[in-house]
């Protein structure tokens, strides 16, 4: 990892999980975590200030879910990239996530390096999504796209797009 | 039916012509009318059509036989009494007929019902026991991937323990729920109640402490997942009582209020507590999810935590 240190932010209800993730971050080269919410709306709070990167984003929380937190993100800071993070590959609201705007999911088991494998992959998923570049169909067809998992490989960002963009 | 009913009148109205001077005549007569109104969909028109032409062969077969005035009265009359039955019957059978049908299509109604309600019951189980699950899995792996990193990057065996012991507590407050959810989703009475007792009882034994259930309002049935939330803040607040003030008293309340269901736990405050720990964080995280609240705080020289959950 070369290049500069992408900015992450944990959104998780879950103490443990936060602390947890934040540290298992911080042990990833090339990571840095900028801050953690506990729900949706200190998220989209901390997004404001600190504009990360990426946002790792649990789906079930109290105030504003993980789906609502998307959505809002990808109104008002298109820039700014969300992977949601489940427990389960099977959840329902992946897709309901991806649909929103979410670049991928991860599942909670997830080992460090794939992790930071799909935090870089989401970033550099850039061209599409910059202000002024979108075309109005991205909305729409990329996300979507990816609500259709298949194997172990597709719970990942689009791994292969992140090795291709290094 | 036009079929059936020109049939029976080809063989009924020449038979007629006979009746007068035939007893076995009348039998088959009668029979035949019996079971051609009893006929399946048989239109009353033509029921009453072929008994108009009966009568009439009749009355002119009597007359050409030089029968009087009785006989012209008696047969016609017997077959129209005949008719009259057959038509009660028919009536009758109709009415069977319906009832059956309604019973069956009551019965398909309440299949369907009870198997909706079963699939309903069998998602809503799904549901909880997922999120019970999830909560403390998700946690648990992470812990663990942490731990794993803490040795393998840093070789932080300290670190690494502590994470160690946070997940086995993960682990053991996730198999305390997931036996909870299973409980409250099979029972048929609240079990808060009984397990807030069984709590309560082992913390005496431990503790040779005073603790005392004191329960408000009527206990109702609540979701499995406030059940279990509610369940876990009385198993953390006692863990911290046993801490901070070993052997003193300990008070938990359980109030069915009218919009929502308070769980008080209280004991007199030693000044070494700090607020809440992972343990009532993790309560509260777990609380917030169904809505509810946990506040800890000190008051008038007491300790008091308590939970509330909506329903």
């Amino acid at each position: 990892m070369t290049s500069k240190p992408l900015r992450v932010l944990v959104v998780d209800d879950q103490q443990l999980v936060r602390e947890g993730l934040t540290a298992l971050l911080e042990l990833t080269d090339g990571v840095q975590v900028v801050g953690s919410a506990g729900d949706g709306r200190q998220a989209l709070e901390l997004v404001a200030d600190h504009r990360p990167d990426v946002v790792l984003m649990d789906l079930k929380m109290p105030v504003l879910d993980g789906v609502a937190a998307t959505a809002q993100i990808r109104d008002r800071f298109p820039d700014v990239a969300v992977v949601v993070l489940t427990t389960y590959a099977d959840d329902e609201s992946i897709a309901g996530a991806l649909a929103a705007g979410a670049r991928g999911y991860l599942t909670k088991d997830a080992g460090r390096a794939e992790i930071g494998l799909a935090l870089r992959a989401a970033a550099d998923w850039p061209v599409a999504v910059r202000p002024g570049c979108r075309r109005p169909a991205d909305r729409g067809h990329e996300p979507s796209g990816r609500a259709a998992p298949a194997g172990d490989a597709a719970r990942r960002a689009d791994p292969a797009r992140g090795r291709g963009a290094r | 039916m036009p079929a059936r009913g020109a049939l029976a009148a080809a063989t009924l109205v020449p038979a007629v012509s006979a009746l007068p001077n035939n007893g076995a005549a009348h039998l088959f007569l009668y029979g035949s009318l019996f079971t051609f109104v009893l006929l399946p969909r048989m239109p009353l028109w033509a029921i009453l059509s072929l008994t108009g032409a009966l009568i009439v062969v009749l009355l002119v077969g009597l007359r050409i036989a030089g029968h009087g005035p009785t006989a012209l009265l008696t047969h016609p009359a017997l077959i129209i009494l005949v008719v009259l039955f057959s038509l009660h019957r028919r009536e009758h059978r109709l009415r069977a007929e319906q009832t059956e049908l309604l019973l069956e299509q009551t019965s398909r109604t309440q299949e369907a019902q009870a198997r909706a309600a079963a699939l309903d019951e069998r998602t809503r189980i799904a549901r909880e026991l997922h999120d019970v699950l999830a909560h403390s899995l998700g946690a648990l792996a992470v812990q663990l991937e942490v731990a794993e990193a803490q040795l393998t990057e840093k070789g932080n065996v300290t670190a690494a323990g502590e994470r160690v012991r946070r997940a086995r507590r993960l682990a053991a407050d996730g198999m305390i729920e997931a036996r909870s959810a299973v409980a409250a989703l099979r029972a048929d009475v609240p079990p808060l109640a009984r397990a807030l007792g069984d709590l309560i009882a082992v913390h005496r034994e431990n503790f040779a402490a005073t603790a005392t259930l004191r329960v408000a309002g009527t206990p109702r049935a609540l979701p499995s997942g406030a059940e279990v939330s509610l369940q876990r803040t009385p198993r953390e607040a006692l863990t911290n009582a046993a801490r901070h003030a070993p052997g003193a008293p300990v008070t938990v309340t359980l109030d069915y209020a009218g919009t929502a269901v308070r769980l008080t736990v209280e004991n007199p405050a030693t000044g070494s507590e700090t607020g809440p720990g992972y343990g009532l964080t993790g309560a509260r995280e777990r609380l917030a999810l169904v809505g509810g609240t946990l506040e800890a705080g000190m008051a008038d020289g007491t300790w008091r935590v308590t939970a509330e959950v909506p329903g």
